[in-house]
């Protein structure tokens, strides 16, 4: 027997350990069981293993994740920074668009009201004299310009053609120390001169007596009575008016209808009078002229 | 030795893929990270440490089964029995031969499993499927378990070289 059992140990063992979890298996499957201490004990003793690797994983899976979340955030803040600096491009183009709309309705109310024709030109230059205050336009002889016309801007007297080229023309601005406009004040119709002063500055009233009826805020026209500036163009208000005790006049600060020391706004459309109303020329003239090549 | 150190594999790993699992999402395979110890203790081991090594393991995984009823543990005594019929014949010698090895035999440990589990109303079945889904991931472990237990088999045949030592 023990001789037997010593020849087959390994079988009878081996077999054992096979027969006896089927057994096992065969008692329980019908109702289960419960854990047993041993069960229990290496459940306790592999939990902290479970739950290490399972941390981990979760840390792994949570770096991956915040990572990739990271990167989504990142690429959706690039996407968002680069619409953003789309709309604000659109919204600037658009503000644009909307005051260019606004001036050029000025204008074509301007244009459609003038007294006289007009010819539309634009600034390319400015004068490089300090002593006299001047800007060069891209017309000239070939578009029918001659010294001495007004230039006008929708908001009223720029200045005169000074001199003229084939194709260009310097205007010396009202605002230069040389020029003077003759005007009427609109709401009383009494009479006056304006002067230039120099860049920057308002501009001055003189040749009013007086006694004539002017108050701050009137706004000053002009007379028509140069030969150069069509009559009723707006000139500027009156700023302040000073009347001395003694002498024939008065004397005024008359602020400029056209902001002539900004170059912003003697850049846009400026217009030439090429005829005044009732002279012979004014069949010459054209609103409108074909762009020269 | 090489029984409880593979034994001791089977404590840290199979509560490790335990953890590893939800986050692995394998909703109709498993990974059976066991079998590829059990088959290389039946082709490798000695017969009675290697028979109570693969008890030890196949308890291991029962218990972690969720439901300890012996199921597991008499699939994994059946594996290494069958292993062991193998052994005089079949030699595991390089990663690629161990894998395609730990995959039949993972056949036949799905098999015999899914057998005795239509035998209880308290065990899902399982399906075919998800033993033939199951076997390709069970050669993958043992493919990358190879290096680690042919480490072990070189430590144990330079431990068992020559009865004469010099001192």
């Amino acid at each position: 027997m023990r001789a037997f059992l010593k020849r087959y140990r390994e079988l009878i063992i081996v077999g054992t350990l096979l027969v006896f979890p089927i057994a096992v298996w065969l008692t329980h499957a019908k109702h289960g069981r419960d854990l047993s201490a041993l069960d229990r004990v290496v459940l306790t003793a592999t939990a902290p293993i479970e739950r290490a690797v399972n941390g981990v994983v979760f840390a792994i899976i949570d770096t991956v994740e915040d990572f990739t979340n990271r990167q989504e955030v990142h690429a959706e803040n690039l996407e968002l920074r680069r619409r953003v600096i789309r709309l604000e491009g659109e919204v600037a183009a658009l503000g644009e668009v909307r005051m260019e709309n606004e001036r050029l309705r000025q204008t074509l109310g301007f244009v459609e009201s003038a007294p006289a024709p007009l010819l539309p030109a634009r600034v390319v230059g400015e004068g490089v004299s300090h002593n006299l205050i001047a800007l060069k336009i891209d017309k000239g002889l070939a578009d029918g310009l001659k010294p001495n016309m007004a230039v006008l801007s929708h908001q009223g007297v720029v200045g005169r053609v000074q001199s003229v080229a084939h194709t260009s023309a310097s205007v010396v601005l009202v605002a230069d120390e040389s020029a003077s406009v003759p005007i009427r004040v609109q709401r009383s119709r009494a009479r006056g001169t304006v002067v230039g002063r120099g860049p920057g500055e308002d501009f001055a009233l003189i040749r009013m007596q007086r006694t004539d009826d002017i108050k701050e805020g009137d706004l000053l026209v002009t007379s028509g009575t140069d030969g150069i500036f069509p009559k009723g163009l707006p000139v500027g208000r009156v700023a302040s008016v000073e009347r001395p005790h003694h002498g024939m006049f008065l004397s005024a600060r008359v602020t400029p209808a056209v902001d002539l020391s900004c170059p912003d706004s003697l850049h846009e459309e400026l217009f030439v009078v090429t005829s005044l109303p009732g002279s012979d020329e004014s069949q010459e003239a054209n609103l409108v002229q074909e762009p020269r090549p | 030795m090489k029984p409880f150190l593979l034994t001791a594999i089977a404590f840290v790993a199979l509560p490790a893929l335990s953890g590893l699992l939800p986050e692995l999402n394998l909703t109709t395979a498993r990974l059976d990270l066991h079998l590829p110890l059990i088959v290389f203790l039946a082709l490798t081991g000695t017969g009675i440490e290697g028979a109570f090594g693969a008890f030890a393991i196949g308890y291991l995984v029962d218990v972690h089964s969720g439901h300890p009823m012996g199921l597991f543990l008499s699939a994994s005594m059946f594996t290494y029995v069958l292993a062991r019929l193998f052994a005089p014949v079949v030699e595991p010698r390089s990663r690629w031969s161990f894998a395609v090895l730990a995959l039949l035999f993972d056949l036949a440990y799905g098999f015999f499993t899914l057998a005795l589990a239509a035998m209880s109303p308290l065990t899902a079945s399982g399906s075919a499927s998800s033993v033939l889904l199951t076997a390709p991931l069970t050669a993958l472990a043992a493919w990358l378990l190879w290096p680690l237990l042919a480490l072990i088999e070189r430590r144990k045949k330079r431990g068992e070289r020559g009865a004469l030592t010099l001192r």
